[in-house]
């Protein structure tokens, strides 16, 4: 029998999950770790599946309707516990008070405002969005704050509302945004009171990935290379909100996963991009 | 659907939500209110009413570009 390395996707020795193979002193095969596993050392980490192996905690603390109950909905496997979610808020509905992180630094986004907190279940069904489960964000007041970082490379899935000037990536303080630009045809990202305007896909489920290597920016949508890359930005790239541009300028629209390197991964870029692809079927 | 008046008023009403609804955990009260063109404006909870102004929706803010 012949086989080669990627004809294997799992090997199993009775009950037991193999995670390397070797023919004599030499890796043959390895099965493929959660993102973080592979490409460690985020600032921050937001996502509805496991990211890292490693990680204990759970993924999003849920307020219910009914009575204003909150309780932490972990995972079974490495993908979100639905069915403790969907036990919990019953025939209601579901909001996020908090999404974990899963970087460890312990950056978790939060909303104590009621009204402000997104939705991920609807009268007793999990949002979902093209067949993913999703954060549901109502484009009126919904957010998630977070400790402001300084981002170097970021990657994120989102469908969110082609908005002018409006973006998934916030900070409540100032006016910095990645998302859409003046025209509402153009990817912006926007640092330091100016704007940096890049083509690339608009709307839908996408995957999106900025990455700054020594001040000049890249963006990328569904691994595809925008036509302006690189543009020169020499302001820090500074964020601490999700989905809501000074706190007053939201967007509606789903996300489901966000993560944020404090480092330039542009090595990494096609594979983070491959690994979240594989896990959603975005492209 | 919103509540409109004074800045006292709204937070007034935030305070009456906030007080009947048992938050506990992350969530600490019911909304923020919003100043657009010198009124403050707050969502409605529809189980508790108030005597302020009934309006469908807050004035759109002006976009920073």
């Amino acid at each position: 029998m012949k086989l080669a390395a990627n004809d294997v996707s799992a090997v199993k020795i009775g009950s037991t999950d193999v995670n390397k193979v070797y023919l004599g002193s030499n890796l043959v095969w390895e099965k493929a770790g959660l993102l973080l596993d592979d490409y460690p050392n985020a600032s921050v980490a937001y996502s509805l599946r496991k990211l890292r192996t490693a990680y204990t905690g759970s993924a999003i603390k849920v307020r219910r309707s009914s009575d204003n109950t909150e309780q932490d909905i972990g995972f079974v496997g490495n993908e979100l516990d639905t069915s403790s979610l969907l036990s919990f808020v019953g025939a209601g509905d579901g909001f996020v008070s908090k999404w974990y992180d899963q970087s460890g630094a312990g950056n978790d986004a939060l909303q104590s405002t009621a009204s402000n907190q997104p939705l991920i279940v609807s009268s007793g069904s999990v949002i979902l969005n093209e067949g993913n489960t999703s954060i549901s964000f109502d484009g009126v007041d919904d957010s998630l704050v977070f400790t402001q970082i300084t981002l170097i490379s970021v990657f994120a899935l989102e469908d969110v509302l082609v908005s002018v000037g409006r973006g998934f990536l916030t900070n409540t303080s100032n006016s910095n945004v990645i998302g859409y630009g003046a025209t509402s045809s153009v990817r912006r990202i926007r640092v330091n009171n100016i704007n940096y305007e890049f083509s690339g896909l608009l709307g839908g489920n996408t995957v999106n990935s900025v990455i700054n290597t020594g001040g000049n920016v890249s963006y990328y949508t569904n691994s595809l290379a925008s036509s302006d890359n690189p543009r020169a930005i020499p302001s820090a790239m500074n964020f601490n909100s999700l989905m809501n541009r000074q706190g007053s300028l939201p967007i509606s629209g789903f996300l489901n996963e966000i993560i944020l390197y404090p480092s330039d991964q542009s090595s990494n870029r096609v594979a983070i991009e491959n690994n979240i692809n594989t896990h959603y079927t975005i492209y | 659907m919103y509540y409109k008046g004074t800045q006292a008023e709204c937070d007034a009403y935030n305070a009456f939500v906030t007080s009947g609804q048992n938050y506990s955990g992350t969530t600490t009260q019911w909304a923020d209110p919003y100043e657009v063109d010198g009124f403050w404006y707050i969502i409605k909870n529809s189980n508790y009413l108030s005597e302020m102004e009934e309006v469908e929706a807050m004035p759109i803010v002006n976009e920073e570009l």
